[in-house]
């Protein structure tokens, strides 16, 4: 039933706009509806909340349904089993009281980032680690180059799907793993009762410091204190995240449309999540948009020609209020440029940035 | 009411704006030490020697998003037309 509304809803919405959608646009619009509900009924605890699941129906979504479930549940599990294999094969020198906790984190690791061994009849074979596809960084090409499902076809990846496979794995393994934000860039947390809270970098296979993070990673301090990045996420946050994900390949799929789709996952984002820079700057472009619709409607060249409609002037005045509170809360562009030599830096400055805290195996 | 006119950045004056920003953060890595106009040069600490901006803030006009705007005043002051948001 909840389906045939959602249908109705869109075929409406097509219909209002004067819109001959194709069929399979109609459809395509429908599975982002149906993934936005997927998504809120987990915010709303009225589901499991499951990243895995989350992160599925995001990228199938964008995909058309093209994924396959019961495959891409295959390589998920395949990666469980070896996790496991790598966890009881070896001994960790961490000696802490959630030693069994440090060990998943530290299989999930090798997992991803090691080259492992792996015994095959008589002889060893070496699986090799997934690798950082500095081709695309940002999805701007093509969007499905940020997905896990492309990282485990390809086995290779980029900062949003190599800490996204992570926080999957961890999970099906029962082990916590927080998403945590830079500029640009997304990483994990963990916390071990003997060393604190530490960092796990998959983009390079190391655990940098904070202080690293913060001076390489143009991080303003203001930007700290309000949680807007190095933050250890909560489960509900990460599905927020995957909700501006859903927004981001729908606005590639079918461009903003009305903008009713993005605004929705974005308001919905922000309540569970309401400092998510990325949500914060989607909902100012989003604004910009109506404003700019709002001038073109009006022949308008500068803004300052459509104050005298109070809704115009109401629309920039809360542009500028978002605006001045993203700048408050800590947000500064970080050059592309700067983006891409911090990527290279990464495995080029390894003495400088690793916690030496964190042990090897014996 | 306001009647300042606002900037809607084009493709080329964008790239314009885009090199003078560069310019600017060069100049802002060269200049590591933020008491220079007082005469004085205390030891300042960095972790990346230099290589990375560990400054903030030296700039009134700053690009949010596809927004410039100015820090001082608090205002937006105009636009950028491109694709990239972040």
């Amino acid at each position: 039933m909840k389906y045939i509304i959602t249908i109705s809803i869109v075929l409406l919405s097509l219909y209002s706009k004067g819109q001959e959608g194709s069929s399979q646009e109609i459809y395509g619009v429908f599975l982002y509806e149906k993934a936005y509900e997927q998504l809120e009924c987990m915010l709303k605890d009225s589901c499991e909340l499951s990243f895995k699941e989350a992160v599925f129906v995001v990228e199938n979504a964008y995909l058309n349904e093209r994924l396959d479930k019961e495959y891409f549940e295959l390589q998920i599990q395949s990666l469980i089993s070896l996790a496991e294999g790598v966890k009881n094969s070896r001994t960790l020198l961490y000696q802490g009281e959630d030693r069994s906790e440090i060990e998943k984190y530290a299989s999930i690791f090798s997992v991803i980032c090691d080259t492992l061994p792996i015994q095959s009849g008589d002889s060893i074979v070496y699986r090799n680690p997934y690798s950082y596809d500095f081709n695309d960084v940002w999805g701007n090409q093509n969007w499905g180059n940020m997905f896990v499902s492309k990282l485990l076809e390809t086995g290779k990846g980029n900062c949003h799907s190599l800490p996204y496979l992570y926080k999957i794995l961890a999970e099906e393994l029962d082990a916590k793993a927080h998403l945590a934000i830079a500029p640009n860039h997304f990483y994990i947390k963990h916390h071990s009762k003997t060393l604190g809270w530490f960092n796990t970098e998959l983009t390079s296979a190391e655990f940098p410091i904070d202080a690293w993070l913060m001076a390489s990673g143009y991080i303003h301090l203001d930007a700290v204190v309000n949680r807007l990045y190095m933050e250890a996420l909560t489960d509900k946050q990460a599905i927020a995240i995957c909700l501006i994900d859903l927004a981001k390949g729908y606005e590639r799929r079918y461009g903003v449309g009305d903008g009713l789709f993005l605004l929705r996952c974005v308001n919905t984002a922000l309540e569970h999540y309401p400092n998510y820079i990325n949500a914060l700057l989607l909902k100012s472009e989003m604004m910009r948009k109506q404003f700019f619709a709002m001038m073109n409607e009006n022949h308008a060249k500068h803004p300052s020609e459509v104050f005298q409609i109070p809704e115009a002037k109401l629309k920039f005045d809360e542009m500028e209020v978002l605006i001045g509170q993203i700048h408050t809360l800590g947000y500064r562009k970080m050059p592309q440029e700067m983006y891409l030599e911090w990527l290279a830096s990464l495995k080029e400055e390894r003495e400088k940035y690793a916690n030496k805290k964190l042990s090897n195996f014996k | 009411m306001r009647t300042k006119n606002y900037l809607i950045l084009n493709d080329i004056m964008r790239q314009l704006t885009t090199l003078l920003l560069i310019a600017c953060s060069y100049l802002s890595q060269a200049q590591e030490n933020p008491f220079e106009e007082f005469g004085y040069t205390p030891t300042i600490a960095t972790l990346s020697g230099g290589k990375y901006i560990e400054f903030f803030d030296r700039d009134t006009i700053v690009q949010i998003g596809h927004f410039v705007y100015n820090t001082k005043s608090q205002k937006v002051i105009g636009f950028i037309t491109e694709d990239t948001l972040y």
